[in-house]
Parts: C-alpha cells; structure tokens; sequence
C-alpha cells in the first residue's frame, strides 16, 4: 500500500486582485493535472481547489493568508506548483489598469 | 459586504426568456439600465467588457451557476442583478451543464477588494444547495428579495 503523503503551507496572496475569478480559474485548471486532494483555508472556510465556486467564497484579498493542505501521492508536486503560483502572483501584473478580474 | 448594498432589487430578473450566453448577458444589463443602475450610452460597452472577460475563462462555476461580470469606468459603485432561468442557458460552463443562476455584477476600476468581497457574498451562498434551490423556485422579483434579505442575516452560507 503505498504511503499518503499530506503536506500543508501557509500562502499570502500577493496579487493586487487577489484571488478572484481568473485566479480561481488557473487554480482549477492547476488541479486536472494531479491526482492529490487540495485545499484552501480561509478563518475556518474550506475551498476545494477543484471548485472555482469555493475558492471564490473566500474571498482572500491581497495580504491575506491561506493555509494549503494537500492530500495525495502527487502531493509535493502539487505544493510546488502551488508555491510558485502564489510566489509569481498568478502571473498578473499588477500595473495594468486593464487587467480583466 | 451584503447583497443590499450592490444587487438593485428593481433589476431582477426571474423567468428570463433568452437562450443564449450573450444574450443572457444583454438581458441583465438592460435590466440594469432600466432601473438606474448604469446609464444608457455605456450599455453597449459594459456588455462588451462582460463578454470580453467570458472569453478569458466562462464564468459558468457549475452546478446551474454562473456569475458574469467586469470592471468598467461608467460605474462609481459596484452594481449588480440576480436572474434566473428555468429552461436553463448553455454558458459554457466548467461542468458543461446548463446554468439557471445568474449573479451579474460590474465593478469600478480600482476596487478589487470590493468587488472580491461581492463574489464573496455571492458565492458563499451559492455554495448552500438550499439557497440555490430556493432561489430556482422563486417566481416574483419579491421573492427573490426576501430570499437575499435572508441570505443577507446569515441564514444561508454558513
């Protein structure tokens, strides 16, 4: 039986936008290339990372903190992905005054 | 944020007839304009920016839900409306099924918080199978209204 590994990691959200749609969105998409389990936690509100309608109801803004946990064999290559999503900023700029939500 | 402070309660919608995503999206923001939501020369141009951002990723979520909605300069205040459909509209949505919730908010430039708090409001409801089955079932603009005013007490998204 192979072990299940379950990691967690507290995130800032660093984007101007925070987590909002789009956002919700690469997440979702991050998630159909793993097999692990993820969430995000937010002052006690879980959002499956696999449901842009949870993710959204949390409602993290730039500067707030999320706690990630992963459950999964795949699961440190899912904390990779995720770490450098929220590092990088969603790959948003943030200077764009046309920058879509 | 509660929906009393940006959903215009003379601009919903229940029963709306269109069938497809844009005209969906025409629909609701006409429904805007006629109750002083937005004014009439940018109506043409917020519903371009909407469709705009459904082209970057369908803001159909699943489970007969989708939330439509863009940043645009004509607003000073985040506005929005509520519509629902009970033949259902292909939104090309995450899970493929037709949607029957539709929450539509546009944003001022600038405001992210703002606007993030909104999508907040909506989807924490969105996300209890009791408010979106009530909300199915509501047949007048008053209906929908005393089910937002009960959303808006905590009485669903908990």
């Amino acid at each position: 039986m192979n072990a299940l590994f379950t990691l967690t990691r507290e995130l800032e959200v660093l984007n101007n936008a925070g987590l909002h749609t789009r956002v919700a969105l690469l997440l979702f998409k991050t998630m159909e290339r793993f097999q692990s389990e993820a969430n995000l936690s937010k002052e006690g509100r879980i959002a499956s990372c696999r449901s842009v309608l949870d993710l959204l109801s949390l409602g993290a803004a730039k500067g707030e903190k999320v706690l990630l946990t992963i459950q999964g064999e795949d699961a440190e290559q899912v904390l990779q992905e995720m770490v450098t999503l929220f590092e990088n900023r969603f790959y948003e700029d943030d200077n764009m005054q046309n920058t879509e939500f | 944020m509660k929906f009393a402070d940006f959903i215009l309660r003379e601009a919903i919608r229940t029963e709306i007839k269109s069938t497809t995503k844009e005209d969906v999206i025409r629909e609701m923001v006409q429904s805007l304009l006629s109750s002083g939501g937005i004014k009439e020369d940018e109506y043409e141009g917020i519903v371009k920016a909407i469709i705009r951002r459904e082209e970057l990723g369908s803001t159909g979520l699943g489970r007969g839900i989708a939330v439509p909605h863009s940043k645009h300069p004509s607003v000073d205040h985040i506005v929005g409306t509520v519509a629902i459909s009970q033949e259902g509209v292909d939104f090309d949505s995450l899970d493929c099924e037709k949607v029957y919730l539709f929450f539509l908010v546009v944003s001022p430039p600038g405001e992210p918080g703002e606007h993030l708090r909104a999508l907040e409001h909506i989807t924490r409801q969105l996300r209890d199978e009791t408010f979106c089955r009530f909300l199915k079932q509501s047949k007048t603009q008053e209906d929908v209204c005393q089910l937002l005013n009960e959303a808006d007490d905590n009485m669903f998204g908990k």
